[in-house]
């Protein structure tokens, strides 16, 4: 049986995610993928985050969370079973996700 | 001809005079002076330019005005701006002259005072962004502008975008459908904006690291202003190790102009954003380029940078200017669909 979990970002991390890195504040991107994100990915056979709730998503913060995800050690294959993203009013920022991700498989592959 | 009655020449004579005497108030109260009285004798005075914006050929009276000020103004001096010379005032110049008095005011112990205002637009100018209520006087600012703010990291971010979503209906009035949308739009051009405040503008010695924004409807176009005084995008960029490779290859020199132009290229083009490099510029950039008309301008250093748009087409400029400005300021214009009363 499937072990699944869902993440809602606005609600139990931050309705406003501000920054890239642990140094720019407790709503960085590096926070919320360290301390709530990678946990789940490793206890849980698929994790969903859903960022509905909120608009507030900078470039840099979206691309620090999932692109990380890469740079920690995940493949493109591996995120695209374990992890699904959903934003219920823009769907284009679940396009933007996907491309960071992608981005960053690239890069790790050279 | 036949003669009126007396009464009701009478009527009439007092009506003329309470009309007469409603635009002398009127009048009086458009151009009456600021309460400067035993100012003038112990602040030192500072005249305005004629012309406050950044734009390259008021930029190189403006930018020594602003130095001066500082100047005069250090080691708890009094200073008084006279701005009987002073005929305009732009969203950008009047942000960038607020950073600078709130800076003095945050280190010295004075308060920094004007007289002369004798324009309209510079009195709405100095009002609306909150300049006078800076400088101690009490007027208070009503309408369509958002007083300058001053803030580090993103807050008050959310006040900012709260105003451009009410004041300047944004979805409708960009003609973008989706209301969520142009929320996102907006706000991750500016928290982008403000987050390479926090990261990259400001040495980590500095005391003061702060933004100032302001946003207004002027003549049917939103324009939203932000800077910081930090040390400025051409001395931050050298620091990088991807711009340093880049820059060897076109050969870009120390031409501020250029390296900020080759900077906001290449962080336009997705495929060459490697690991998250440049996606702050290309947020700031895209609140432009992504609903297709407007112009975004960036000055820093001695490198002044526009980006226009319209009717899909995109035209960049890019041009040194005289005077080295102390940090970055960014300033997006864009044209609105309908007018907004109030403007």
């Amino acid at each position: 049986m499937m072990n699944n979990t869902t993440i809602d970002l606005a609600k139990e991390f931050n309705i406003r995610p501000f920054g890239r890195y642990r140094k720019d504040g407790d709503r960085s991107a590096e926070v919320f993928r360290e301390d709530l994100l990678l946990p789940a990915l490793l206890a849980h056979d698929h994790v969903t985050v859903d960022l509905g709730g909120t608009n507030f998503y900078g470039s840099s913060f979206l691309e620090e969370v999932f692109g990380g995800l890469v740079r920690k050690g995940f493949t493109k294959e591996q995120l695209d079973q374990k992890l699904t993203v959903l934003h219920d009013k823009l769907p284009s920022v679940v396009t933007e996700v996907k491309k960071y991700i992608r981005e960053a498989a690239r890069c790790s592959t050279g | 001809m036949k003669k009126l009655p007396k009464d009701y020449r009478l009527r009439q004579q007092r009506i003329a005079d309470d009309q007469f005497k409603r635009k002398s108030r009127h009048a009086r109260r458009a151009t009456r002076p600021l309460p400067t009285q035993g100012y003038e004798q112990d602040h030192e005075q500072i005249n305005a330019p004629k012309n406050i914006a950044l734009i390259p050929k008021y930029a190189a009276s403006v930018i020594p005005f602003v130095r001066k000020l500082g100047g005069k103004a250090a080691g708890d001096n009094k200073v008084m701006i006279d701005f009987s010379n002073t005929e305009w005032i732009s969203a950008l110049g009047a942000v960038y002259l607020y950073s600078e008095i709130d800076r003095i005011q945050m280190k010295a112990s004075t308060r920094i005072r004007i007289r002369g205002v004798s324009r309209q637009q510079v009195r709405h100018a100095l009002r609306m962004t909150g300049i006078f209520t800076l400088c101690g006087h009490p007027d208070p600012p009503a309408g369509t502008t958002l007083p300058v703010i001053r803030g580090k990291d993103d807050h008050g971010l959310d006040g900012i975008t709260r105003y451009l979503m009410d004041i300047a209906l944004l979805a409708n009035q960009l003609g973008i459908d989706n209301r969520d949308y142009a929320e996102r739009l907006a706000n991750k051009a500016i928290s982008e904006a403000m987050l390479n405040v926090k990261d990259h503008a400001y040495r980590s010695s500095e005391e003061h690291d702060f933004w100032w924004v302001t946003a207004a409807i002027l003549d049917n176009e939103l324009h939203i202003a932000l800077c910081d005084r930090g040390v400025g995008i051409p001395k931050t960029l050298l620091q990088k190790e991807w711009f340093k490779k880049f820059a060897k290859t076109l050969k870009l020199g120390v031409d501020d102009a250029k390296m900020i132009k080759e900077a906001m290229k290449y962080t336009r083009s997705s495929r060459e954003v490697h690991q998250g490099v440049g996606l702050g510029s290309h947020d700031i950039q895209a609140l432009i380029s992504e609903q297709g008309r407007g112009q975004l301008t960036i000055i820093s250093g001695a490198g002044h940078y526009r980006l226009q748009t319209q009717g899909g087409k995109t035209h960049e400029m890019a041009r040194k200017i005289r005077y080295d400005v102390t940090g970055t300021l960014i300033q997006w214009r864009i044209p609105l669909q309908q007018p907004i009363g109030g403007k």
